[in-house]
């Protein structure tokens, strides 16, 4: 636990002294932003009309209400988390063969195995941060456009809805930051991160997204229509597995792999 | 206690079909400064990123501090020091930031230690300097702060005096020397300025295409050196004559005769009062010796494949 800490405080140090961390938080808040104004369009069906290609795209939306409303987050989240997050697990891992300062964290009294485990860390805790963050941005922004239809047990099933949806996303995260080790940079984790997006879509379009860990946190948050028919048990098992298989073989790499960079 | 600070067994890494070290066996006793010594190409990083189990041998061992090296070794690195290659540092933080790193997976407690080593590298001036706008030499001193944060008893330098400038040098030089002297530090570097390493090592390591072709103490050096007698005078031919009369056997090069025979290097002063009664006094006379990095030249090109 010693080293873990030790790890996770040089972690901690090394990422939020960054600019990346501000980054994400301001590309994941135009989610809620535009969301917000989508349900400001919709409010007004005469100005819709009038805004043409904006109004089209507000009405993919659905309604100016709550659970219209809480759906486009949780897509939002889905998403857009899966480029922000992947992002972020790319750059912690990337980062450190980009720069080449590997070097300095292979030889030293801190397991690697505790320095792997401190990222996966950060990166959990800065995604789940990210995620609590557009929640409440959301939040607010629906009570400021007072939007109709908000009752306890709606605000109860969406957040649950929401972070489970997040927490789908960030399970994909082991995954990326094996690819940013292989590929010992962050160019090979994003490229994956958009061949997965696209492979998600595709799975999802022919009916095999249950089955497409990719496409998991998608179809659970609702953007490809009701989620009850479309995913079963085992699809949050693949879920697991793909994670996990991701980990272990992350810590394996860092542990086997011969580091030349 | 194993006597050796590092030792090799049989350490070999193949890559495909190219052999980067061969069956290397070193010794490196405690307190010693070994230099290791190679062109590039040579084998001598492979075998320092072996040293701290960031490559895994293809064959043999290594062995730092009596305890043999693989991946999973941790609690070891609290006793040993490194600069791998050219330095690195976290370019968006600072030099205080970038030690702090350090500090943090070193485990270590006392927070004034960081000032300390950034004292004890003149690093002051560029304390809260981010590392991205720092220059190559300081960088290079924020390599060597960081190896020695945790006062480490083995030192693994691979070219520390790259990038420093003439004053940076002598002050590494001086402080690796301190530290070998005054605390028994173990010190192994790799380094091309063999000028250096021939004022600072206690042992040379030479290696070519992958194999310790020659280890030498550093008096044995001194020993195995070629000198000779250089010797010019306005008239060589008869110069020549005059000594061959006497016994000698000089060797001419590019207007120059060269003596080696011992009788000569002992008494230059013999040679200088032939020369004179004999009418052909000399221009210049000076005993000459090899210097390291003419040794490991000419010791590359018997080798072969020395560039």
């Amino acid at each position: 636990m010693k080293a873990f800490k030790q790890a996770f405080s040089a972690e901690a140090l090394k990422t939020f002294r960054s600019k990346v961390p501000a980054l994400t938080l301001l590309g994941l808040s135009l989610g809620p932003l535009v969301g917000g104004f989508f349900m400001v369009v919709l409010k007004d069906p005469e100005k819709a009309r009038k805004m043409g290609m904006i109004g089209a795209k507000a009405h993919l939306v659905g309604n100016a209400d709550w659970p219209s409303y809480f759906g486009f987050l949780a897509q939002i989240i889905a998403m857009g988390g899966m480029i922000v997050f992947a992002f972020a697990a790319s750059w912690v891992f990337g980062r450190e063969f980009a720069d080449r300062t590997v070097r300095g964290l292979l030889a030293t009294p801190t397991p690697r195995s505790s320095i792997v485990a401190a990222k996966f860390s950060v990166i959990a805790l800065w995604s789940a941060l990210l995620s609590a963050w557009v929640f409440a941005l959301g939040f607010l922004i629906g009570k400021i456009v007072v939007l109709p239809g908000l009752t306890r047990q709606l605000a109860l099933s969406a957040t649950f809805d929401f972070f489970f949806c997040a927490f789908l996303t960030i399970l994909l995260l082991p995954a990326v930051a094996l690819v940013a080790c292989l590929g010992r940079g962050y160019l090979a984790a994003l490229g994956f991160t958009f061949l997965t997006l696209f492979i998600g879509q595709i799975a999802a379009a022919t009916g095999w997204g249950a089955w497409c860990p990719w496409s998991i946190p998608a179809i659970f948050s609702g953007a490809a229509g009701p989620r009850g028919p479309m995913l079963f048990y085992f699809s949050y098992w693949i879920v697991a597995i793909t994670s996990l298989a991701g980990a272990f073989f992350t810590f394996a790499w860092w542990n086997r792999a011969d580091h030349t960079t | 206690m194993s006597d050796f600070a590092i030792s090799t067994h049989g350490l070999s890494k193949r890559y495909g079909d190219v052999l980067a070290v061969d069956l290397l066996d070193l010794r490196v006793g405690r307190g010693e400064i070994y230099a290791f010594l190679g062109l590039n190409g040579a084998g001598k990083s492979t075998t320092i990123r072996m040293l701290l189990g960031m490559i895994k041998p293809s064959a043999g061992h290594a062995e730092i501090l009596g305890q043999r090296i693989e991946a999973r070794t941790s609690g070891l690195w609290r006793k040993v020091g490194h600069l791998v290659e050219s330095p690195t540092a976290y370019p968006e933080l600072s030099v205080r930031e970038n030690l702090a790193i350090a500090f943090h997976l070193q485990g270590l407690k006392a927070r004034k230690r960081i000032d300390e080593i950034i004292e004890e590298l003149s690093l002051q001036p560029y304390a809260h300097r981010q590392a991205k706008n720092l220059s190559m030499g300081n960088l290079q001193r924020l390599g060597l702060a960081r190896a020695l944060l945790h006062e480490p008893e083995l030192l693994l330098l691979d070219e520390p005096a790259n990038a420093l400038d003439p004053a940076g040098v002598v002050e590494i030089r001086s402080m690796l020397k301190n530290l070998a002297r005054d605390r028994g530090v173990t010190v192994f570097l790799s380094s091309h300025i063999l000028a250096e390493v021939d004022r600072l090592a206690t042992r040379v390591g030479i290696v070519h295409q992958g194999r310790l072709i020659e280890e030498l103490e550093a008096e044995e050096l001194e020993r195995k050196r070629d000198r000779r007698l250089e010797v010019t005078a306005r008239d060589l031919d008869k110069a020549e004559e005059a000594l061959r009369s006497a016994g000698y056997l000089p060797q001419r090069t590019e207007g120059v005769l060269e003596l080696r025979e011992e009788r000569a290097l002992e008494s230059p002063d013999e040679v200088a009062r032939l020369l004179v009664t004999t009418g052909e006094a000399p221009m210049r006379l000076a005993v000459t010796q090899e210097d390291l990095e003419q040794h490991f030249l000419r010791l590359t090109r018997q080798e072969g494949g020395g560039k």
